[in-house]
């Protein structure tokens, strides 16, 4: 049903899965994270496009939240926690939002925080969720040098995990990326989820 | 336009728009600006610094519109822009340069290298600035403006970069002379917000008679609905109230009336599509809607390919052929690769030849006594030859398309004179060109005091960072 991005069957699955005692452990991987494979594999095909991938990620998203409580209970966490946001000066989102669905749809836990992030408010997102990737975002390339000064704060501070900063947006390649300090970058949001996973595996 | 009439199709999209500038209304993120059109009659919106603007405001406004005015060259000189002109043709903004195969950032010395090659180029009457990667970002838009106006003579379009160099830009104005020599411009955030940047640098511009374009630049799928006109609505309530912005900066700044900037969005790749139809299709409704208010439009031609190959060749003569004849005022176009990214001066070139032959297609035939030449063919007979008369010597040159590019030889010649394709002799040309010095219309005391301006800017710049 996560393939065909059919929103109320995907639903009405889970909930069945749930009421009949199905592991939640098996729900999210088996079937959630499995179908999102898919749907991924049939997007890089171009199989399914933009628009249906996203259908298929907001029933993902919201039949993890009917998960929840019986993740927590059965003690399964995510597979590693992202933060990502839009470099301070740059409101550009459309390309972080959509990296953000693909991360999600991959089984990591996202803290999208939004637009006009400070370096200081990057580093306080990433310690308070114990984040293990932050990801930025830019659009302008009058914003280009806060990627690297949010790359150098988040650098000078101690951390419980070692955090890899992976970098996108239209006027950043992977010499801007190597240039700044970061461990990756990635052209487009199907390519950075599978990095970011590629990274905690 | 498809099903309805130009004017009634204009009319359901202004309609549309001032019904999104009343409901939500847009969002302006300068709370100067938003309390200048409180104090103009336009009302709060549900959250803050979201305006509505009632359509007697944007009537009110949109008559202090001038309906023609000059994009100049270095010398004051230029042609009449309006809504229903022969369109003035540009080249293109960017980050890159594409050149013999390969590619890399833009440089100050790819700057003064293109500006010169545009200035020798018959069908660009306007250069634009680029991103530089060797200046900071913060004073790449005065350090460009000096390099081109070193290097053309052509009407300058400035890639605006900061408030601060807008108070630089208007100094160096005046060292050249009070006309429109240069211009600005900048593109809303969509849907229906203009960002703080965007807006100081319209207000520190205004008051000098520099002629600004305004660019609605939704994207189809995504800042706008996927249907083509949703968007055009969303795009012409920005530009709508970026215009009564300017009024109230500048009564009678001249503006143009920029929806053709508009894109889609790829719902394989995700890239915002520069070449396609439906950029086409923005740039009629971009010329329709200025026909609709009176004020000269402006569109973007574009390809999404990576090198001046033949898809290139394809989508920008589509482009070409559409919005020429769809009779845009303004289009910007030359040299683009890339979805806008990129600048090839084979491209430039080729660019070149394309808007030759498409105007030589556009001008038509004419039908007269002169070129249906009855006598004439009764006086050559049957079986005669035209080629010797000198109604042919007269006439070839104005009736026939010459390429400067494009291959007609015989294939003996032209394996003989190295069997190149359109790309390769493309390229040559463009180096060649690149070489020559051009006249920029400058004494060596103004570019002296024009030097002097961005260098103390570029060191106040760097200074700050």
């Amino acid at each position: 049903m996560l393939i065909k991005a059919d929103y109320n069957e995907v639903i009405k699955l889970i909930k069945s899965y749930l009421e009949r005692g199905v592991p939640s452990n098996d729900i999210l991987n088996h079937g959630l994270i499995a179908g999102m494979e898919v749907v991924g594999e049939k997007m890089g095909n171009q199989e399914m496009f933009i628009p249906e991938v996203i259908q298929a990620a907001k029933a993902m998203k919201d039949a993890i939240e009917l998960l929840k409580p019986r993740l927590a209970e059965e003690g399964v966490t995510a597979k590693g926690i992202v933060v990502i946001g839009t470099v301070k000066g740059d409101l550009h989102d459309i390309g972080k939002d959509l990296v953000a669905m693909m991360c999600e749809s991959v089984g990591l836990k996202v803290h999208n925080i939004g637009v006009d992030i400070s370096p200081e408010q990057f580093v306080k997102t990433v310690k308070e969720k114990n984040a293990n990737i932050l990801m930025l975002s830019a659009l302008l390339t009058t914003t280009m040098p806060m990627m690297k000064k949010t790359i150098e704060a988040v650098k000078e501070i101690d951390l419980p995990n070692d955090v890899k900063i992976l970098v996108g947006g239209v006027p950043v390649d992977q010499a801007v990326a190597d240039e700044i300090g970061a461990d990756g970058y990635a052209p487009d949001a199907g390519s950075a989820a599978r990095l970011a996973k590629s990274l905690l595996d | 336009m498809t099903n309805l009439n130009e004017h009634e199709s204009a009319e359901k999209i202004h309609r549309a728009a001032l019904d999104l500038l009343k409901d939500p209304g847009i969002k302006l993120d300068h709370d100067e600006i938003c309390k200048m059109l409180l104090d103009e009659g336009a009302k709060e919106g549900t959250s803050a610094n979201v305006i509505r603007i009632p359509q007697e405001l944007v009537d009110e406004k949109l008559a202090l519109c001038p309906e023609k005015f000059i994009f100049a060259d270095r010398e004051g000189n230029g042609g009449w822009v309006s809504a229903k002109c022969e369109a003035g043709i540009w080249s293109v903004p960017g980050l890159k340069m594409y050149e013999n195969n390969s590619i890399r950032p833009f440089t100050k010395n790819d700057m003064a290298r293109i500006a010169r090659l545009l200035d020798q180029l018959e069908n660009v009457d306007g250069v634009f600035g680029f991103a530089l990667d060797d200046v900071p970002p913060g004073a790449r838009d005065v350090v460009g403006l000096r390099i081109m106006a070193e290097n053309t003579k052509k009407h300058i379009r400035v890639l605006c970069f900061t408030p601060q160099g807008s108070d630089m830009m208007v100094e160096m104005k005046k060292v050249v002379g009070d006309y429109p020599w240069f211009s600005v411009g900048f593109t809303a955030h969509g849907p229906l917000r203009w960002t703080n940047l965007a807006l100081e640098i319209f207000k520190r511009s205004a008051g000098y008679g520099i002629p600004t374009s305004i660019n609605g630049e939704p994207m189809a799928g995504v800042s706008g609905p996927v249907t083509l006109a949703g968007s055009a609505a969303v795009g012409t309530a920005e530009i709508l109230a970026c215009i009564v912005i300017n009024q109230i900066l500048e009564p009678g700044r001249p503006c143009v009336f920029n929806l053709g900037l508009a894109h889609t969005f790829d719902m394989r790749t995700s890239i915002a599509v520069t070449g396609g139809p439906e950029n086409h299709l923005f740039a009629q409704i971009a010329a329709m809607m200025g026909r609709f208010y009176n004020l000269p439009s402006a569109s973007w031609v574009s390809t999404d390919s990576m090198s001046p190959d033949a898809q290139a060749a394809l989508e920008k003569t589509c482009g070409f052929m559409a919005h020429l004849q769809s009779g845009v005022s303004n289009i910007w176009s030359v040299g683009q690769l890339e979805s806008e990214l990129t600048f090839s001066p084979a491209q430039a070139v080729i660019d070149d030849e394309i808007i030759t032959y498409v105007k030589r297609y556009l001008r038509g035939v004419t039908v007269d006594d002169e070129t249906l030449a009855v006598e004439l063919i009764k006086d050559v007979g049957i079986s005669g030859s035209f080629l010797d008369q000198s109604h042919t010597a007269t006439h070839f040159r104005t009736e026939l398309f010459m390429p400067q590019l494009l291959c007609r030889l015989p294939r003996e010649l032209w394996e003989g004179q190295g069997g190149k394709d359109l790309t390769e002799t493309a390229e040559e040309k463009a180096q060649a060109l690149m070489q020559n010095t051009v006249d920029n219309g400058l004494t060596d005391d103004q570019l002296v005091e024009l030097d002097a301006l961005a260098n103390r800017f570029l060191k106040q710049i760097t200074e700050e960072n």
